[in-house]
């Protein structure tokens, strides 16, 4: 009996001694115990301050840039096989969930019909072409389901990316990016203690699409007078596009090539900088390619306006004086801050179609500081009345609960250390209910216990049947409050997750100790008992 | 000590008054739902806007009522939370006013831009303490280096500033403070200060009397996709149960426990209703 208990105690002395360790490590003086112990226990959000965001990708946006490239591929194609067409435009069904994507040609000769086919099936692979039904020249081509599925799941991954990679250059220590929500195209963003939120934010979610477009004509003082011009029709493949404000307010619009000569897909580098006004600037370089068609586009059209076009606004209009190939400059009425998040998010690239913030919480560093002394706080006064309860209702055995319940918590902090687990207010109040429902069963087994000594059995047996009766309920109890908390993580998010990871912990390390543990120290002071005395129960 | 010796109670005899008082119970959580128009949601269930605002101070929230409509936001609620002593408030927008506006977080700016109005204007030039953040800080305690580091290399300098900022920052938030200092001379007691470091910051600094201490914007579509949620969460918790118990016991076990449990939370939410005060 003796060695049996010993071998127990060292058992729960090991257990002990690890879960000591896991929490303070080998600290050598109290600031080290005070450091170990924070850079152990990770804390969430909202304990420790950050900002957590829920984004909706427009991924419409993506597939509606690739079925205006494939109607000028189509355009440029037709041309090229000799097949004559009276009109190609797009006839999007809008109204279906979610929209197809359709380009209608009109006016193709019968003959002409099978190269037409034979175009389709090579060059536009993602498309069915099928003929518009009354229309023996009619032909439709509908962006295939499955295609578009692709595009919007790209867009989603390559929006992921590249606000992974801004966040990176930022220097945010620990983000979370990740999908969100059932099939929305949503993803959560989560910085913790960022200085300025507001940056942040607008850094992750420009849009930075960059392209330098000809100008055809401009400047313009407000739009009408623009179309005014041109007799209220614009030149073919031109669109009209805004400046920057003046000072008083006052407007530029600008009548640009709709293709651009190069876009932020050619980009190489783009640093911060300064004109030569010293006003700060962004530098930019371009890629082999990109210097070649820049070239191209620059060397025949010396004289002309050049735009630079950020997010579909005019930044600067420029005479191009000779050929260019490889670099170029914005300016624009920037700071210093401006320029270098304006260099960050171009080096980034442009994220594929536009973010939609759904939900922003921002939880200030101050807030987080209270909640954990609160939670601390509760924690000890529900520890501490507890404690008393048992010590007044079970007198010895009261203790022999108070000291289970004791590593009960002990276990569940280290074993948080241990899992790199995260620490979230709604976890702290699960650690509360842990010790709640961890001394449940401790109740269990000493009602259970006290039944059989009122019967009539010995103190030994008496014991032992306690605990035997009440083990299956104790799993029981135990199994399903788990299976809540399993439920809880799998569909929560942030601090639930945190509460029924604390909680799930919490319960599995109870049935260690208000079991096992608790078992050895009754065995323990049966040993030391004189035969017949009462036990303090 | 034992509250119950023997307890000898026929439970089962007197089952009638118990179901009736159940009854009675669920149909007053029931009726007070209903009565309350819903749940008593918060705001991440019912998406809005709300900005909890800490004051060194006792506030007047009439003042802070003029400048919110002089922002353009007259249907703001403010009122008090917590103990009085700490001088918060909550300031919230609702649902309409936060879709309606151009960029889901134009209500947070402008409830921000109208408390700096009232309580966070400074001398010119400086930057508000209070506020700030620790890189901010240490780019000031770099330039005025009032240590006298920079003999020690620029790298050395600013991690030892960043440091630093980051301690003041830290004391600042921390309890009883909680992320507003009075005076400058408060920050004395941090390690690593001396006179020269409060001088920079008096220098370079002002005192607000408010601090942002959280900022919650929930669109509708995020608010409404977390309800759904939580009802399938709770739907699949009384249906795992129900099938553990089943599997444990009996089918009938299985129902009672559900249905009970189920009351159990009519009762609770709707008595919460009444008990427990708008919080977080």
């Amino acid at each position: 009996m003796e060695t049996k208990i010993r071998t127990r105690a060292i058992m729960v002395g090991v257990v002990l001694v690890v879960s000591i360790l896991g929490i303070i490590g080998l600290p050598k003086n109290s600031q080290e115990l005070k450091d170990n112990v924070r850079n152990r226990i990770r804390l969430g959000l909202d304990l420790k301050g950050g900002t957590h965001s829920v984004l909706q990708v427009q991924v419409e946006d993506a597939v509606n840039i690739t079925a205006d490239e494939a109607l000028e591929r189509l355009k440029d194609e037709l041309k090229a096989k000799n097949i004559p067409y009276a009109d190609v435009a797009k006839a999007d069904d809008t109204q279906a969930k979610p929209p197809k994507h359709r380009i209608v040609i009109k006016g193709v000769p019968q003959e002409k019909g099978s190269d037409l086919q034979t175009l389709a099936s090579e060059q536009f692979s993602d498309w069915e072409l099928s003929r518009v039904p009354g229309d023996v020249t009619g032909w439709m081509l509908s962006l295939k389901t499955t295609a578009a599925a692709n595009i919007r799941n790209q867009a989603q991954l390559q929006a992921m990316n590249t606000i992974r990679n801004r966040v990176d250059q930022l220097g945010v220590a620990e983000p979370t990016i990740a999908e969100y929500g059932q099939g929305d195209y949503e993803l959560v963003v989560e910085l913790p203690s960022v200085d300025d939120p507001n940056r942040v934010r607008d850094i992750i979610q420009s849009t930075a699409l960059l392209e330098l477009k000809l100008v055809q004509d401009g400047p313009y003082s407000t739009r009408e007078a623009a179309l005014a011009a041109h007799g209220g029709i614009l030149p073919p493949d031109t669109e009209l596009l805004q400046g920057q404000m003046g000072q008083n307010g006052s407007e530029t619009w600008y009548d640009v090539n709709r293709v651009a000569a190069v876009t932020g897909r050619d980009l190489s580098g783009a640093e911060p900088a300064h004109d030569v006004n010293g006003r700060p600037s962004v530098n930019f370089t371009l890629t082999r390619d990109g210097a070649a068609r820049f070239g191209r586009v620059t060397s025949t059209n010396v004289g002309k306006l050049l735009a630079v076009v950020l997010d579909n606004r005019v930044y600067e209009a420029a005479t191009i004086q000779t050929q260019i190939t490889d670099r170029g400059e914005i300016t624009g009425p920037f700071s210093q801050q401006k320029v270098q998040d304006l260099a960050l998010v171009l080096r980034s690239g442009a994220l594929p179609a536009a973010i939609k913030p759904l939900s922003d919480e921002v939880v200030g560093p101050s807030l987080g500081a209270d909640s954990i002394r609160h939670g601390i706080v509760a924690c000890i006064v529900g520890f501490v009345a507890i404690m008393t309860f048992m010590l007044v209702y079970y007198r010895g055995a009261g203790v022999n609960a108070d000291l289970a319940l004791i590593l009960n918590l002990i276990i569940l902090m280290a074993a948080l250390g241990y899992f790199n687990a995260v620490l979230t207010l709604p976890g702290i109040a699960g650690i509360i209910l842990t010790v709640g429902m961890g001394v449940d069963s401790n109740v269990l087994i000493f009602e259970r216990i006290r039944e059989e000594l009122r019967s009539g059995k010995p103190v030994g047996a008496s014991v032992s049947g306690g605990f035997e009766h009440a083990f299956v309920t104790i799993i029981d109890t135990h199994v399903t409050t788990i299976v809540s908390a399993a439920i809880l993580f799998t569909f929560g998010t942030g601090p639930i997750r945190g509460f029924a990871v604390t909680l799930t912990i919490g319960l599995l390390a109870n049935l260690f100790t208000s079991v096992f543990v608790s078992r050895v120290i009754f065995d323990y002071v049966l040993s030391r008992r004189e035969k017949g005395a009462e036990l303090s129960i | 000590m034992e509250f119950f010796h023997e307890p000898k109670i026929d439970w089962m005899g007197i089952k009638w008054y118990f179901i009736a008082m159940s009854i009675a119970l669920a149909l007053t959580g029931i009726i007070s739902m209903a009565v309350k128009k819903g749940l008593g949601y918060g705001v991440d269930f019912r998406g809005g806007t709300v900005v909890y605002v800490k004051f060194s101070k006792a506030p007047n929230l009439d003042a802070i009522r003029k400048e919110l409509d002089r922002e353009n936001l007259p249907n703001a609620t403010i009122q008090g939370y917590g103990l009085p002593s700490d001088h918060e408030v909550m300031i919230a927008l609702d649902l309409k006013t936060t879709t309606e506006s151009a960029a889901l977080d134009q209500g947070t700016r402008a409830i921000v831009a109208a408390l700096s109005n009232l309580f966070g204007q400074g001398p010119a030039g400086r930057v508000d303490f209070n506020n700030a953040s620790p890189q901010t800080v240490s780019d000031h305690l770099v330039a005025a280096d009032p240590l006298g580091l920079s003999s020690k290399g620029f790298d050395t300098a600013t991690k030892s500033y960043r440091d630093l900022a980051e301690a003041l920052v830290s004391f600042r938030n921390s309890p009883p403070r909680s992320g507003l200092i009075g005076d400058f001379q408060e920050l004395s007691s941090v390690r690593g200060v001396n006179e020269g470091v409060i001088a920079t910051l008096k220098n370079d600094f002002f005192l607000s009397s408010f601090a942002v201490k959280l900022t919650q914007i929930v669109g509708p579509k995020v608010g409404k996709d977390l309800r759904q949620q939580a009802l399938y969460v709770t739907l699949a918790g009384l249906g795992a149960m129900l099938v553990y118990i089943w599997f444990r016991f009996e089918l009938s076990y299985g129902v009672a426990a559900v249905v009970a449990t189920f009351h159990d939370v009519i009762i609770t939410l709707g008595f919460s209703l009444y008990l427990i005060r708008k919080s977080r």
